[in-house]
């Protein structure tokens, strides 16, 4: 029951600030990422991806939104693998028009493996002027710290955006 | 221009469908990541072979009429979970207070674990030497809720069991399967009780000895399905260590 709650408390969240951007109605823009993820801690590691869809949009300073979702491999248990769901809003600071910055706190659920983590994410977006590979108008690198008592994970992500 | 426009959206879902696909199918890439307070459980068999029957029948002071207790080569059980229980009740026998799974037999599905004895079709040998007894269990971790906890429980069987328990007296005798009801074991109580905080990493170890558990039926835990001699369960002293 707490996980369903877990679940559902994420889906408010991601639908409340969905709500609020329609009324905010700042030039909002909509992108998918897709990155491959390297995630470290003692002891152990796992390599995946992440596809997150990332609403931008104006509040107060330019913000955008990063909800997505992956697969780690556990180190806990007979499961090898288990679902992760991410959720962060950042503040979204453009350099120049080819180059911004993003950065905030957020949360992740990792489903059967010590569920809610609160998280504090980066990301470096370069935005090129032609679509690369026909396709992808952002690259990316990111890193999230997952904070987990005794146990602090490192999150790198590199991938590319539509 | 739109049918252009829609085969590059094509294009470009199918790439990103392939590159998901593919980036999740290899995750399974590394050693894996844990998200928080764990235990794992190992053993430590004591078993100490040369028991003082063992001595008394070498030196023929053991009455020929009462079968000496030996300690069995091997002594299977469908080992299904170990949990921590923060108490039991002492009537009911119930677990009272939190639970915390601390190993589930991979045979099981991992949450939340056998439903039934059957599902199990493997005997866990505890008569072998501490290092295979826990090369078997694969150090596996498992993610617990932080609490208190004061008895370590084995599970052997649901319901009832059927064929559940089986075990050799010595290397040339014959395999005795036996039946058995008692479906758990409790340890010892910890003394304290192990308080597990946020970000512990525990290991639990449970010592047991299986010298002379080996005796004349109907003595012992367990009906044996032939034969006349039985087995008792040991007894599991657990301590415990954060990494």
């Amino acid at each position: 029951m707490r996980k369903f709650f877990k679940l559902a408390s994420l889906t408010v969240l991601l639908s409340l600030v969905t709500a609020t951007l329609p009324a905010a109605s700042f030039g909002m823009d909509h992108s998918l990422r897709l990155a491959q993820i390297s995630v470290f801690q003692k002891d152990g590691d796992t390599f995946s991806g992440m596809l997150t869809y990332n609403p931008g949009f104006h509040l107060l300073i330019p913000m955008r939104g990063d909800f997505g979702a992956s697969l780690f491999k556990s180190a806990a248990g007979t499961k090898s693998k288990f679902v992760v769901l991410n959720a962060k809003l950042m503040a979204d600071l453009k350099f120049s028009d080819s180059l911004s910055w993003e950065v905030g706190p957020g949360v992740q659920h990792w489903i059967d493996n010590g569920d809610l983590k609160l998280i504090v994410g980066t990301n470096l977006v370069h935005h090129t002027k032609s679509r690369f590979l026909g396709i992808a108008d952002q690259l990316f690198v990111g890193y999230n710290a997952v904070i987990i008592k005794n146990l602090l994970t490192h999150e790198i992500l590199v991938g590319f955006g539509i | 221009m739109k049918t252009s426009l829609l085969y590059k959206t094509f294009i470009a879902l199918g790439l990103i469908a392939g590159v998901t696909t593919t980036t999740l199918m290899i995750s399974s890439c590394g050693k894996g990541v844990l998200g928080g307070t764990t235990a794992q459980l190992s053993f430590n068999d004591a078993t100490i072979t040369a028991s003082m029957f063992d001595l008394l029948k070498t030196f023929k002071l053991f009455p020929e009429a009462l079968a000496a207790p030996a300690t069995p080569v091997y002594f299977g059980i469908k080992f299904l979970a170990a949990y921590l229980a923060e108490d039991v009740d002492p009537i009911t026998q119930n677990n009272a207070g939190q639970v915390a799974k601390i190993y589930v037999n991979p045979e099981c599905p991992d949450n939340p674990g056998c439903s039934s004895s059957e599902a199990v079709t493997t005997f866990f040998d505890f008569a072998r030497t501490s290092t295979e007894v826990n090369a078997e269990l694969n150090g596996q971790k498992r993610i617990i809720k932080p609490g208190t906890y004061k008895y370590v429980r084995l599970d052997f069987c649901i319901g009832g069991g059927t064929r559940n328990v089986a075990f050799r007296e010595t290397a040339g005798s014959e395999l005795v399967y036996a039946n058995s009801n008692n479906c758990g074991r409790t340890s010892q109580p910890m003394t304290p009780p192990l308080a597990i905080t946020e970000g512990d990493q525990v290991i639990i170890n449970l010592n047991y000895t299986l010298t002379d558990l080996v005796v004349d039926s109907p003595g012992g835990d367990v009906s044996p399905i032939s034969g006349t001699r039985s087995v008792s369960f040991p007894d599991f002293i657990p301590t415990a260590k954060k990494l």
